[in-house]
């Protein structure tokens, strides 16, 4: 399947999956963020001629080296589309939701009443530290002898 | 509201609604001042903040076009956003940490402390810590910051555990969860914290001191103050007589207005204050207004600061909770066998998901950082705040290759590292790396700085009229009835937050504007 513009090929949106995965390599992650992550790059890139001429044009480089996806990518650190798609993929990737899931972190939290009664102090693994100040006095400036 | 009319030109008009701007403001209608407040971004109640960290960044941050230069690491890592501060009714403060440590008697003095540093511009304050006591006092207590004034403690969260125990496991005595200026418990008709974890998007619950919630509201309800909203400053205007006679501001639209004033005080933070002075060159003052010493825009500093991230067998999950209530002061002293004058804390910092990724290693891809990313809710953070170095070759200017919606010169922000601030990064991120390692980290990360929240020094403070653009009241040399209220006064930047200090300076500078006024002085 073709983006709906004809701006890209079939073969180059799997391409674009397989680097966002190469990039941002998460095994036991499903592949809907990475696909959601690549339609909004490609969205993107039909509105920005400038992107799509970088990625168009990287796609079609990429192709020649038939190295490892891994090793194509580090060969290309610094390029106008190392760098757009790199930053891309991780801006939309990790403002997936599934991707919080998948990582633990919840999000918003002040309409389920904040961690208040959810356990923002539960680390039972150290034990409890003071949390007031130390009553020792503190030397502001060290007196040195002998410093070098 | 009170409207004022234009062409009233016996209020004083204060540009910037943050820490410095606000509490002037306040102090100023309670004297019984008239008040035109112009802040450049809009009203967002707190009950429309989002708890979502690229959200809450679109909605509160000053986005428009700045550039960095110079050998710091942001300018390469985000080389158009050298500082991360507000656009928005409260400033910057409406998304700031919240820790409030006071500086030291020694760091009001650093020349004389530390002697000279080949290659800075290091100069004593024309203000002790003595007399600023008073109003630190004031400051902390206007913020209901914790561990001040019978205000309690806040308790630990899980980050927080993490970063006590590794402190006190190498020998640290000095920590605690603050002096923090979020609400423990109900104060000044605001909420104890819910510890939801979001306070640099905005605080929901209205816990966390800011001007928003506090001098802003108080100013407006004695019926002297008229804030304007979506008005940005382009213009300081002078009278014939040399005195500062209005401020141009643009609306919403773009299109300009011009407010008459008796006075004038400049609070758009260190980068947006030598701006404005700078677009308000006129005639007697060619290089900028208030310039004639050539200081304004130089000596910007920032703080020596990176984040240390340690990764852990077992859970912290370090987004519950206050996000910076935790601070270690051991390493706050001066103490030169360490190989660097000044000192540094160490604070707690907690980051949601997008930024944990966007700033853990700005740049990183690859099997190393997805495994980093996959141990988040093992990680924890804290963050370096330490004194730079200030040089009189690190400095905003004008950049007129770079413009903004209104068509004017973007601030470009030059910044390059003194080896003092490198080596007292080298060693803290040491000291990091130990604190962590001693509680059982099996991975320590260590990133650089993000882009900055404490701007300070492009209008510095001197006595001396060739030396510094302000004297130790904010007032500026040239122009008697022209102030500048925020920090970029300071003079040197300490190791502490600047936020209370602003606020102490601020509080002394009303006592002052008040006094001569009512002397005709002013």
């Amino acid at each position: 399947m073709t983006s709906d513009d004809g701006l890209f090929t079939a073969a180059e949106l799997a391409e674009l999956l397989a680097l966002a995965r190469a990039l941002y390599p998460h095994e036991a992650l499903a592949d809907g963020p990475y696909e959601r992550t690549i339609a909004k790059i490609v969205s993107r890139a039909s509105a920005e001629p400038a992107l799509w001429h970088v990625l168009h044009d990287g796609l079609a480089e990429i192709h020649d080296g038939g190295s490892d996806l891994h090793s194509a990518l580090e060969a290309r650190v610094g390029t106008p589309f190392f760098e757009s798609l790199r930053a891309l993929v991780a801006w939309h990737l990790y403002d997936d939701h599934e991707v919080w899931d998948f990582i633990g972190y919840p999000g918003a939290s002040f309409d389920r009443g904040g961690y208040l009664h959810r356990g923002f102090d539960d680390l039972d693994w150290l034990p409890e530290p003071r949390v007031r100040e130390s009553t020792e006095p503190f030397e502001a400036i060290a007196i040195s002898e002998g410093n070098n | 509201m009170i409207r004022y009319e234009r062409d009233d030109a016996d209020v004083a008009v204060v540009i910037g609604s943050g820490p410095g701007g606000s509490t002037l403001a306040l102090q100023l209608v309670r004297e019984g001042f008239r008040v035109v407040m112009l802040e450049a971004g809009p009203w967002i109640p707190n009950e429309d903040f989002v708890n979502d960290e690229r959200i809450a960044f679109d909605q509160l941050t000053w986005k428009d076009p700045r550039r960095a230069t110079g050998t710091w690491q942001l300018a390469k890592d985000f080389p158009g956003s050298p500082a991360w501060t507000g656009k928005v009714v409260g400033g910057t403060a409406t998304f700031w940490t919240g820790l409030t440590p006071r500086f030291k008697s020694h760091e009001f003095e650093a020349h004389r402390s530390y002697g000279e540093v080949p290659g800075s511009s290091i100069a004593d304050w024309p203000v002790t810590l003595e007399e600023l006591s008073p109003y630190y006092e004031r400051a902390e207590r206007a913020m209901g910051t914790s561990h001040r004034h019978g205000r309690p403690p806040m308790p630990a969260n899980n980050n927080y555990k993490v970063l006590a125990n590794g402190a006190q496991r190498i020998g640290y005595e000095h920590f605690a969860t603050g002096p923090y200026a979020t609400n423990v418990e109900e104060y000044d008709g605001r909420p104890g914290t819910l510890r939801d974890g979001f306070c640099q998007q905005g605080d929901k619950s209205t816990a966390k001191w800011s001007p928003l919630v506090s001098e802003i509201p108080k100013a407006i309800a004695t019926g002297l103050m008229e804030l304007r909203t979506n008005a940005q400053a382009v213009q300081i205007t002078l009278g014939s007589d040399g005195r500062a006679d209005g401020v141009v501001y643009a609306d919403e639209n773009g299109a300009l207005h011009r407010q008459r004033a008796a006075i004038v005080a400049v609070a758009g933070n260190a980068i947006e204050t030598p701006r404005l002075l700078l677009l308000s060159a006129t005639a007697g003052h060619e290089d900028g207004l208030a310039n004639s010493s050539g200081q304004v825009g130089r000596n910007y500093m920032r703080h020596v600061t990176g984040v240390v991230y340690g990764e852990f067998e077992n859970e912290v999950h370090m987004y519950r909770g206050e996000p910076m209530a935790g601070i270690v002061n051991d390493e706050s002293r001066h103490d030169p066998r360490r190989g660097f004058s000044g000192g540094y804390y160490l604070e707690m910092i907690a980051q949601g998901l997008p930024s944990f990724t966007t700033f853990m290693t700005p740049g990183g891809w690859g099997p190393e950082f997805t495994s980093k990313v996959e141990a988040y809710t093992r990680t924890a953070g804290l963050w370096i705040c330490g004194e730079d170095m200030p040089r009189e070759t690190n400095r905003v200017t004008l950049d007129g290759s770079l413009l903004d919606r209104l068509g004017l010169p973007s601030p470009s922000v030059h910044y390059d590292d003194h080896p003092n601030d490198v080596a007292m990064l080298d060693h803290a991120y040491r000291q990091g790396e130990k604190l962590f390692r001693a509680v059982g980290a099996t991975r320590v990360t260590k990133a650089p700085a993000m882009p900055s929240g404490h701007n300070m020094g492009t209008a510095r403070m001197s006595e001396d009229a060739a030396a510094g653009v302000v004297n130790g009241f904010g007032q500026t040399h040239d122009v008697p009835n022209l102030f500048v209220s925020d920090g970029s006064v300071f003079t040197t930047g300490a190791a502490a937050n600047p936020t209370l200090t602003i606020m102490a300076i601020v509080l002394r500078q009303a006592d002052y504007i008040v006094r001569q006024a009512r002397s005709g002085a002013l």
